[in-house]
């Protein structure tokens, strides 16, 4: 009896809401996945409150013809087959039109799985490894934000530039997450600086695991090793123990010490205040300081309105996501045809607020991962994001190519 | 006299022996510590080193543990027997599937992998990271523990990380009918040995077989000399302290420099305490040598230092004393043996000259009454007056050698100045001398009164010879400490210190007509009585004689 009367409840709302929706405008329904809880939950949470603004702003463009989209965000806890089973339950019980967000590359894998599999589109908003736009891509997968092939491009422009011109080979040693990220960050370095003709040899690489405590052994190993440069590949709390810990057994004394992908992110430089060394080369997916246009200060200062705090590259990153949701279900006139949607896609490009002045993001049509700028900078006292004490500075500035290049086994 | 510091005196003698006497000890100590302490810090080294080799190789045994038995969770699932045996189509049932995927959540597990007993892979989870079978794949370590096997290590290369496989058979009816295999992270094991690592000093390494070495971070390691093994944690695999590029001895063989430093410095400050030390007594007590030497040749007039600390103090004041008390013993017997020799010359005298004298004077004078000449009348009283002073001469000097005893009696003070003043009154005047009384007028004296009365003549009579143009001449009486004082002071001449010196001497005079007896005749007369006499003079202020006569009680009771 109860039951009966709690579908009849649940049909009677059914009912209400359907002519709100069906007459007035196109609403679709997408479910992101972040790390609410445990490591790499700012990046959710940080995320949600972007998704709140991309949600104002579509609400804005409403006479434009966007469509409203209501966001599911579940808790990843950054796990795979909680995510799977998450993603899962999403698409077949709330019916959601799209899967977006996740953080980490393994985790993304599985959904990326999981999602060709259901044929349901998965708008990758954070997570960089590029394998997933390239020996895992299927048709229903796309990402908006930059991977780590855009990073470790403009990391070995920054090296070649910086150390082009040595006589003897630059010796370079690489430390990062013990997962698919780490291992094609490094890869897509070492390419690229190939492929510049790069003089350099290689004097170690590292494996700690994800979400290691003491890196204290490895520390000690890059230090008793000869090396002119430290590429560092971590992200999160892994980056911010890693710095603390190599400051104190004085690495960055010894070594040029850079991180191309997620070392510059907000998050760290917040978390670290003053124990952020001066003069280390980072860059992260978007800077709240770069690039100064109004859209990227307005962006910012929302933000903040919204939460208080300065966003994190994530923030923008699911911002991203949703406009990009918008924006092909716009082109395309819903989501009833899904090649249509997929072409809206493929040729997608959107202002976004980390794109410099002249400049909009652009989808890759072969490799449905979005082009961006990426900025390169350096540690410097910079006062004026509290709470972070330094940001960066002393910028480069690197443009995507026009064709997404191809590297090594296909990815 | 000079220091002598070259000579080995008793007091060096005892400092350099006291000196041996503490660097012995502390050679000994020194050299005992160096070589018990050094064994000490060898065994503390080794049984720490070894405790914590066990320690990292018991973690180890622990972790393969733990994946062992996560490994036969997955060998005894019903569904991966089933997935063996369907031969065809070999697909992992969806709740194996998640089962999987569950194990795999752990950074240490890169993937599990099923394969067919020839050990053809059928499938992996997660299935994105299957791997290439390595080149060397033949040439890995393969080791049996129980029921499982442990392939590898595969070292980090081609911007892999390393990994071994933990394996394991599924068996049906005892037939084995596939392999499940953990594919694990290197570093996981490897990490377990991080704590071992002291920078400069030793280096952990994981061996396995001897030929493969690994870093706590699961990289290629180079061989070392080696310091210490573990046992097998696993057959074949062991962890191992290698040399880390420092000097193990070196700490220790400075805290050792260190010590012997300061042993030695310790053993410097010795001597050179020693060395002050035994100069400071010897400053001491060579004056004190000297000294006695001097005594020893007749000089009484070397006096010592009584600054020396304690004893030495004490002995040089001792010293002083003994030497003073020896000079006045000394001058007092001499005084004595020449009054003898003046007494019995004094005798001679007395009968050899008074006597004549005596028959002269008498014929002088029957020949001066029957002289009618008034000129020979005259020689005769002059022949008269220089016999009658030739025998006051004789008197005094008799006196000085053989002085009568004293019979005492209570005398006024008072009364003896008085008569004194009427004596001089005349005298004073012509002189143009005021002569002044003071004193408490009540003293007595316990003296004989003819010897109080010859000593107050004498000594105001040299007061009045001393001042030929007049002055004052003061005699005064006062009690000082219970003694009664008696002073005779002038203001005239005064005498030099050479001259004060001598005055008391038998026949030294500074005037034409004395006989130098007044005042050797007046001290004799003050000591018979029991007093003491001094004199304090200046030239051209005046000359104080003061008489400190002891007190006694009279019978009266009073002072006096």
């Amino acid at each position: 009896m109860r039951k009966v009367f709690l579908i009849l409840v649940a049909f009677a709302g059914l009912v209400l809401a359907l002519p709100v929706t069906a007459d007035d405008e196109l609403r679709v329904k997408a479910g992101c996945l972040y790390p609410l809880t445990g490591p790499g939950a700012l990046y959710g949470r940080d995320s949600a409150v972007a998704i709140k603004l991309a949600q104002q702003t579509l609400e804005s463009r409403k006479d434009l013809g966007y469509p409203q989209i209501d966001v599911i965000i579940e808790d990843s806890r950054s796990k795979s087959l909680r995510s799977l089973q998450i993603a899962r339950r999403l698409v077949e019980e709330d019916q959601v039109d799209f899967l977006c967000g996740v953080v980490n590359s393994s985790v993304a894998r599985a959904v990326s799985g999981f999602a060709r599999e259901a044929e349901v589109f998965f708008i990758g908003t954070d997570h960089a490894s590029p394998t997933l736009t390239g020996e895992d891509l299927h048709p229903y997968y796309f990402r908006v934000s930059n991977d780590t092939r855009q990073s470790m491009r403009a990391g070995a422009k920054y090296i070649q530039e910086t150390y082009g011109g040595r006589a003897e080979p630059l010796k370079i040693a690489f430390i990062g997450p013990d997962y698919e990220y780490g291992y094609q960050a490094w890869d897509d370095l070492k390419t690229f600086l190939a492929q510049q003709d790069m003089d350099f040899e290689v004097t170690g690489e590292y494996w700690p695991k994800v979400f290691e405590t003491d890196f204290t052994p490895y520390i000690q190993h890059l230090m008793a090793t000869p090396t002119d440069v430290v590429v560092n590949g971590q992200w999160g709390l892994d980056f911010v123990t890693f710095v603390k810990q190599a400051e104190q057994l004085d690495l960055f004394g010894q070594v040029e010490f850079m991180n191309f992908d997620a070392g510059g992110n907000y998050e760290v430089l917040a978390e670290l205040e003053n124990d952020m060394p001066l003069g280390l080369v980072l860059s992260a997916r978007h800077h709240v300081n770069w690039p100064p246009t109004d859209a990227n200060r307005d962006f910012v200062e929302a933000f903040r309105d919204e939460a208080g705090r300065y966003p994190s590259y994530a923030a923008q990153g699911a911002y991203a996501g949703i406009l990009a949701i918008a924006e092909a279900v716009r082109q395309a006139g819903g989501v009833g045809d899904k090649d249509r949607l997929r072409e809206s896609f493929r040729h997608l490009s959107l202002a976004l607020p980390e794109d410099p002045e002249g400049f909009r993001s652009k989808m890759d049509p072969d490799s449905h991962q979005m082009l961006q700028v990426q900025a390169i900078g350096r540690t410097i006292y910079n006062n004026s994001f509290a709470p972070a004490k330094v940001m960066l500075g002393d910028w480069r500035i690197y443009y995507p190519p026009d064709d997404w290049p191809v590297l090594g086994d296909g990815s | 006299m000079p220091f002598r510091a070259n000579r080995l005196n008793l007091a060096r003698r005892y400092l350099w022996g006291a000196l041996v006497a503490a660097l012995i000890p502390l050679v000994l100590i020194a050299t005992l510590y160096d070589r018990y302490s050094a064994n000490l810090v060898d065994n503390l080294i080794t049984n720490r080193v070894n405790a914590h080799l066990e320690g990292a190789a018991v973690r180890m045994s622990n972790f393969m543990a733990v994946q062992v038995n996560k490994l036969e969770s997955i060998v005894d699932l019903p569904d991966t027997t089933d997935f063996f045996l369907d031969r065809d189509n070999n697909a992992i049932s969806p709740l194996m599937r998640d089962f999987l995927l569950l194990e795999v959540e752990s950074p240490d597990v890169y993937a599990i992998e099923l394969s067919r007993v020839s050990g053809e892979t059928i499938a992996t989870v997660p299935a994105n990271r299957a791997r290439r079978r390595p080149n060397d794949h033949n040439l890995l370590p393969l080791v049996q523990q129980g029921a499982v096997e442990i392939l590898g290590p595969v070292l980090p290369s081609g911007g892999r990380p390393g990994w071994f496989l933990i394996r394991m058979p599924v068996f049906l009816n005892q037939e084995r009918i596939g392999i499940v295999s953990l594919r694990m992270r290197l570093s996981s094991l490897t990490e377990l040995a991080a704590q071992l690592i002291e920078p400069g000093v030793y280096n952990p390494q994981i061996v396995v077989f001897d030929r493969v070495r690994l870093t706590p971070v699961g990289t290629r390691a180079e061989e070392a000399e080696i310091f210490a093994r573990s046992r097998q944690f696993l057959p074949g695999w062991r962890v191992q302290l290698v040399d880390g590029g420092g000097d193990l001895e070196e700490p220790r063989d400075r805290i050792r420099y260190v010590l012997l430093i300061a042993a030695v410095i310790s053993a410097l400050g010795l001597v050179v305490l020693f060395l002050k030390m035994s100069q400071r007594l010897s400053s001491y007590l060579v004056p004190l040598n000297e000294g006695a030497q001097a005594i020893a040749d007749g000089n009484f007039g070397m006096s010592v230092s009584e600054d020396g600390p304690g004893e030495l103090g004490s002995l040089a004041r001792s010293y002083n004393r003994m030497r003073e008390q020896l000079e006045k013993l000394i001058a007092s017997r001499v005084e004595v043996e020449r009054r003898a020799a003046l007494g019995g010359m004094a005798a001679g005298i007395a009968h050899e000259i008074r006597n004549p004298l005596a028959t002269v004077v008498t014929t002088v004078h029957g020949l001066r009454r029957n002289e009618k000449d008034a000129e020979r009348q005259r020689m005769f009283e002059v022949i008269s007056a220089e016999i009658t002073r030739v025998d006051k001469t004789i008197g005094e000097f008799l006196n000085y050698a053989k002085p009568s005893p004293p019979v005492r009696e209570p005398v006024l003070i008072r009364e003896a100045f008085r008569t004194i003043r009427t004596l001089l009154a005349t005298t004073a005047h012509e002189k143009d001398i005021v002569i002044d009384l003071s004193g408490d007028s009540s003293l007595q004296l316990d003296i004989d009164r003819a010897h109080f009365s010859q000593i107050l003549l004498n000594l105001t009579l040299n007061g009045i010879d001393a001042m030929p143009a007049g002055g004052h001449l003061k005699l005064r009486a006062y009690r000082e400490g219970g003694n009664v004082v008696v002073s005779v002071a002038d203001d005239g001449a005064g005498m030099d210190a050479d001259t004060r010196d001598k005055v008391l001497r038998p026949f030294f005079t500074t005037r034409g007509k004395g006989s130098g007896l007044g005042l050797p005749v007046t001290k004799q007369l003050v000591e018979t009585n029991g007093g003491e006499m001094s004199i304090e003079s200046e030239v051209g202020h005046g000359t104080t004689v003061t008489l400190v006569f002891p007190r006694k009680e009279a019978a009266t009771g009073r002072t006096a």
